[in-house]
């Protein structure tokens, strides 16, 4: 068989390259392999989530991805047009909401800011547009750090537990709105979370790592929208938390 | 308490120490030739308003401190960023600055008249030394303070060395250089006031050693006066901009 069982294509399924080709990567700190010969592939839209213990090494992969750490060992491919959303909202305190949008992007301000106005839309925070990040809630500070992200139209979004630091209730509003983003505008998304559902919920392909590697991969074929309370979701959420080492009667 | 009585307070009790200093030497507890008195203080004013000396004398003082402190804040600016940004700047520089920093620049008034004489120049070169050290190490400092994790960020959305110094940098530094900047103007202030002691032919200093030669404590009292309002007038000034420049701040603290 070929590689494409390994590795299904998408349901965005094209021919185009994939955004993301881990190879034999290692990264070490100090005498201790964090990660260990992870091999990654991720397609053009599609979504995959990381899963696994806190300390497993998942967030470090993602930042190797996101070129914000160096391997010790192995080659790390991706789309450089990725874009990358932190735990934290990681807004710049003194500038306002939409320069914080447009952060690095050239241009006249009044394009720059109607730039900003219409990805602010799609996250339902374009009244905020002239605020100080300070006055934001943590929900809507998280909001705004989406579309910053998506403003460039990145192929690659890097999601690193982005709903980590929120509220239950406010967790669930922004993976629904994780969810319709991706499915207007097409990204391929890696995420790194602890979150069991979430990773259900918006993944085609879930990856579990453990001792320092990728120790398990399910394929999510569940139709979407995919629902919290759906039963189909059981039996998968009941092989990753098995995987997690996590039992549940 | 409430704010309201709060200001009543903090108002009245200089009010009420003045008045006491005006009842004092009327009744005569207080002599006057000693340490004269509100009264003799205004009349001392409105005689150097007369004598055409109040206010040229002021702007002599002012354009020194001026210049002194733009010299001075000059180069702790330029030696802030440079130390702040550049690892290597810091390893050649930081040291040498800070021993510097640790003498009493008031110690170093001898070797200045030698080297530029009795005119402007050491008086200038006093006020400049003192503002340099307050901004220089509070911007270098606020620099090397920022959230490190903001740089994570321009990596992430592509700035380049000049858009992360101008979004990320500099305003992220804006707050400790103007703490810097107070110091500064402060440490200016104080030292134009030791610089006028020495050979001064001109300004508020004059005016004090002048007062002295004939034993007029109206006079001496003042000028100090004067020194103190401005010095308020200066901090003041100083709090508006801080508070015009960085309104995020505010609120960031107001959370």
């Amino acid at each position: 068989m070929s590689a494409v069982v390994a590795f299904p294509r998408p349901r965005a399924a094209s021919d185009e390259a994939p955004v993301v080709e881990v190879r034999s990567l290692r990264r070490r700190f100090g005498e201790r392999s964090v990660l260990d010969g992870v091999e990654l592939t991720v397609g053009a839209g599609e979504f995959v989530s990381i899963i696994g213990k806190s300390g497993c090494g998942k967030s470090t992969l993602l930042r190797l991805v996101g070129g914000l750490d160096t391997p010790s060992e192995g080659t790390i491919r991706r789309d450089p047009s990725l874009n990358l959303v932190f735990q934290d909202a990681r807004l710049v305190p003194w500038r306002n909401v939409w320069r914080n949008v447009t952060l690095g992007l050239r241009g006249e301000p009044l394009q720059r800011r109607d730039g900003a106005r219409r990805v602010l839309a799609e996250v339902g925070l374009e009244d905020r547009i002239d605020d100080w990040p300070a006055t934001l809630s943590g929900g809507e500070a998280q909001r705004v750090s989406f579309a910053r992200a998506l403003l460039a139209e990145p192929r690659l979004l890097l999601l690193d537990e982005p709903f980590g630091a929120l509220d239950a209730l406010t967790r669930i509003r922004m993976q629904n709105l994780i969810a319709r983003l991706q499915r207007d505008h097409g990204f391929a998304a890696l995420l790194v979370t602890h979150d069991v559902e979430e990773a259900i919920l918006l993944s085609d392909r879930i990856l579990v790592t453990r001792d320092a590697r990728i120790a398990a991969e399910h394929h999510v074929t569940l139709p979407r929208p995919r629902h919290r309370t759906d039963p189909s979701l059981l039996p998968l959420k009941q092989a990753l938390l098995a995987d997690l080492g996590i039992a549940d009667a | 308490m409430s704010v309201r009585s709060d200001t009543i307070i903090r108002v009245g009790v200089p009010v009420v120490l003045v008045l006491a200093w005006q009842a004092a030497v009327s009744s005569g507890i207080l002599p006057d030739n000693y340490a004269s008195s509100p009264a003799g203080v205004v009349e001392a004013l409105a005689t150097l308003d007369e004598r055409n000396l109040l206010w040229p004398s002021l702007g002599t003082s002012l354009a020194r401190a001026a210049v002194g402190f733009l010299i001075g804040g000059s180069l702790g600016v330029f030696f802030g960023t440079l130390v702040g940004l550049s690892v290597r700047a810091e390893t050649v520089l930081d040291a040498t600055l800070q021993a510097f920093r640790v003498l009493p620049h008031f110690a170093l008034i001898p070797l200045l008249l030698i080297w530029f004489g009795i005119g402007e120049q050491p008086k200038i070169a006093l006020i400049a030394l003192a503002s340099f050290f307050p901004i220089y190490i509070n911007l270098y400092k606020a620099i090397r303070g920022i959230d490190p994790r903001l740089s994570e960020l321009a990596a992430i959305q592509k700035l380049d060395r000049w858009q992360t110094l101008r979004d990320i940098t500099l305003p992220g530094a804006l707050p400790g250089l103007l703490i810097g900047v107070r110091f500064a103007l402060a440490g200016a202030w104080l030292s134009l006031i030791v610089a006028e002691q020495f050979n001064a032919h001109s300004g508020i200093g004059f005016v004090t050693m002048q007062a002295r030669l004939f034993s007029q404590i109206s006079t001496i009292v003042a000028c100090l006066v004067l020194y103190a309002l401005v010095g308020i007038l200066i901090d003041v000034g100083v709090r508006l901009i801080e508070r015009r420049t960085i309104a995020w701040h505010a609120s960031e603290r107001a959370r």
